[in-house]
């Protein structure tokens, strides 16, 4: 899996590529997640463009990530997500747990 | 545990205690009826037996008596009274008597089976026939013997009697000892049942106590007054009552430390004001006088970069980079000082650095004896770079506005100055101030554009359309600034341009936006070339290809957001508002197309823009 960092103004973007099925995936995703976050004070948003298919070791770290963002009252902000994905978040019925955002300009503008 | 002790032992055990069973003492009484009905039928059904065996018995007697008179007399009718005397001791002897004589009134025992006894010697020939001896039979219960009197007729005188002592049945003693032994077995089985009743009856109160406190328990009672059962009903109520006393006692700190959590703050708090304040995005710390932190909330720990245990265990002096703060702080406590202070931490330069823009409003909370300050801290960066944006937009707005503005007020002088007297610098001047027109109109529009974007409703009317004049306008307006720049500008247009569905002013818009940028970021001596194409269902595809400075890839996707120029210092030497790219996109988008870009640094730069079929457009609408 390939992550990509970009910055919005204040707002750092995430944009992992390709599905989230292994422990060395949400791994990655959690790690580069937590860095974002300490540097940021959370000005975050997790690009889901590009992320296929999330199995329970990438929902894990997802609810890891906005369980972390929590503690500061806020939670984590995805944007882009495919039908799978919003599909699975409804299913397991973590949608509440999170932010969602049709596109990144969309979820940039939240932080204003 | 003290406490609650003292409660069930003084409070709760003098009114109403679990634990007195109802079931065993229920169950023991049942038990006692039980054994004593069985015992009265033991008993009645013995002495059943008994008067059964009784009339047997006496009517074996009365057969014996009956054997033995009748052999009696037949031996006197005979006055063979060693005969007589023999049946006496055969009697005794089988067993059927223990005792057997026959005597005659006033005159003595004539034959007799005791040895013992005086015996008239001979019979005599006559004897008092006169005295009625009437026949009876005698039972002592106490000797377990019958005495019978039997009268004997011989050759018809009377007076002679023959007396039996016999044993009473066997069966009559076997009886009684089933009566015994009953009563035996009941009692040694009432004794047992008391002393095991003794024994575990405390043991089973406790058991039914528990159960109707876990019964109670189910229907939502919680208080241990309802649920304690007897200390002195065992072990089983002891632990019982401690499972409980642990259980208040856990409560009963969890409700202290909710107290105190809210009231001192740290920790991690999930119930209560603490953890609602945790849910603000707002950082919020209560300041003691001593700047000692009170209370913090989780946003204020990650807005100051320290732990929660850092926070709530320090003053604000501990907390790097805190200074200003402090001073802020310091000014609200002051008794002359304001009462509300608002302070910004960081600026707009250290966001590429991760940097952060902080706003902090202090204010002064009125308590007895000792002011607070109450710290309110908001992440305001994106906020800030959105106003820096704006501002920038603003000025690069006026600076659009202002040079057509300025060039159409020249021109319009050179017009007037020029009057009808010189008719080419006239017509030129009128052809400048109509180009520059048309700039301000789609700097204008480009503006409005922005606004509706801002207020998200920026929408499209499609109808059916022909390109053919919308590109040969673009040629037309862009051909004179190309020249003017010594760009090459090709339009590469397809033989036929079929009709397509768009909003005409909208692609135009965005169109303009695309061949303006490539014009504008291509240097002098380049190319840009226009280049269109109807696929079978008549998208259209558009690309603007220019030979300018390129765009880094890591900007790529940037450049399409609203004010947002790429990083890099050619570009900031040309003027530009950071709209064009995204209005460009936003309209495609609405039109069910895109824009990408294709670039590298100094290879120029590939713009797409595609506008899908009317079948497409209708199926994403």
């Amino acid at each position: 899996m390939r992550i990509e960092t970009n910055r919005h103004g204040a707002v750092t973007v995430i944009k992992p590529s390709g599905p989230v099925i292994t422990q060395e995936d949400a791994t990655q995703l959690r790690t580069e997640s937590f860095d974002v976050l300490g540097n940021t004070l959370g000005r975050f948003i997790l690009d889901a463009t590009e992320m296929t298919f999330v199995d329970s070791n990438g929902l894990e770290a997802l609810v890891e990530i906005t369980d972390e963002l929590g503690a500061s009252g806020q939670s984590l902000k995805l944007c882009g997500i495919s039908d799978t994905l919003r599909e699975i978040l409804v299913i397991t019925e973590l949608t509440s747990k999170f932010q969602q955002f049709e596109d990144v300009q969309t979820a940039v503008r939240s932080f204003l | 545990m003290t406490t609650v002790k003292t409660q069930s032992r003084f409070g709760i055990q003098r009114f109403f205690v679990r634990g007195e069973s109802l079931v065993a003492t229920t169950g023991m009484a049942f038990i006692a009826i039980l054994a004593f009905a069985v015992g009265g039928v033991v008993w009645v059904s013995a002495r059943t037996i008994d008067e059964s065996v009784l009339m047997q018995n006496e009517e074996r007697i009365r057969e014996t008596s009956a054997l033995i008179a009748s052999q009696s007399e037949l031996c006197l009718s005979d006055g063979d009274l060693s005969g007589l005397r023999r049946l006496m001791l055969d009697a005794v002897a089988s067993g059927m008597v223990e005792e057997c004589e026959v005597s005659i009134s006033n005159l003595g025992v004539i034959a007799s089976s005791n040895a013992s006894r005086t015996l008239i010697a001979e019979l005599p020939q006559t004897w008092d026939a006169s005295s009625e001896v009437s026949g009876n039979i005698i039972h002592n219960a106490k000797t377990r013997r019958s005495v019978i009197h039997e009268p004997l007729v011989v050759d018809g005188r009377t007076g002679v009697v023959l007396s039996l002592v016999m044993n009473q049945s066997a069966q009559v003693v076997g009886s009684d000892s089933i009566r015994a032994s009953s009563v035996g077995i009941m009692s040694v089985g009432l004794i047992l049942m008391l002393w095991v009743y003794r024994r575990f009856r405390n043991r089973l109160g406790a058991l039914a106590g528990i159960g109707d406190a876990l019964a109670a328990a189910a229907q939502g009672e919680r208080r241990m007054a309802c649920l304690v059962v007897g200390e002195n009903l065992g072990p089983e109520a002891a632990i019982w009552n401690t499972l409980l006393a642990e259980r208040e006692a856990f409560e009963q700190a969890s409700v202290t430390h909710e107290i105190i959590e809210a009231s001192i703050g740290g920790g991690t708090e999930s119930t209560g004001l603490p953890a609602a304040c945790n849910t603000l995005i707002q950082g919020v710390v209560l300041v003691d006088s001593d700047l000692s932190v009170a209370y913090a909330n989780g946003a204020a720990c990650v807005f100051l970069r320290v732990s929660r245990e850092e926070m709530t265990n320090s003053t604000l002096d501990g907390i790097p980079g805190s200074e200003p703060i402090i001073e802020a702080t310091l000014t609200v406590l002051s008794n002359h000082g304001p009462t509300r202070e608002v302070i910004e931490l960081g600026n707009v330069e250290e966001i590429k650095s991760q940097g952060a823009i902080l706003r902090v409003v202090v204010t002064r909370v009125e308590e007895e004896d000792m002011p607070r300050a109450m710290i309110f801290i908001e992440d305001v960066t994106q906020q800030r770079l959105a106003d820096q944006s704006q501002d920038a937009f603003i000025a690069q707005a006026i600076h659009e506005l202002r040079t057509p503005l300025t060039t159409i007020r020249l021109y319009a002088e050179e017009a007037v100055e020029a009057g009808s007297d010189d008719e080419q610098i006239r017509d030129k001047a009128l052809n400048v101030i109509n180009t520059e027109t048309r700039r301000l109109e789609r700097i204008v529009g480009d503006m409005l554009c922005v606004a509706e974007i801002e207020a998200g409703s920026l929408s499209i009317r499609t109808e059916m359309m022909r390109t053919e004049k919308l590109f040969a306008e673009l040629e037309e307006d862009y051909a004179m600034q190309a020249k003017d720049k010594s760009i090459e500008l090709v339009f590469d247009m397809p033989p036929k341009f079929p009709s397509i569905q768009a909003d005409r002013d909208r692609l135009g818009q965005a169109l303009h936006n695309l061949i303006g940028n490539a014009i504008k970021y291509t240097p002098a001596g380049g190319r840009v070339e226009v280049k269109v194409h109807f696929a079978e269902n008549d998208a259209m595809t558009v690309w603007v290809i220019d030979s300018g400075i390129g765009i880094d890839e890591s900007q790529q996707e940037r450049i399409f957001e609203r004010f947002c120029r790429a990083d890099d210092r050619r570009i900031a030497q040309v003027t530009g508002s950071g709209l064009g790219l995204a209005l460009a996109r936003q309209i495609a988008r609405l039109h069910g197309g895109d824009v990408t870009v294709e670039s590298a640094i100094d290879q120029g730069s590939t713009f797409t823009l595609t506008i899908p079929g009317a079948q497409e457009m209708a199926k994403a609408a």
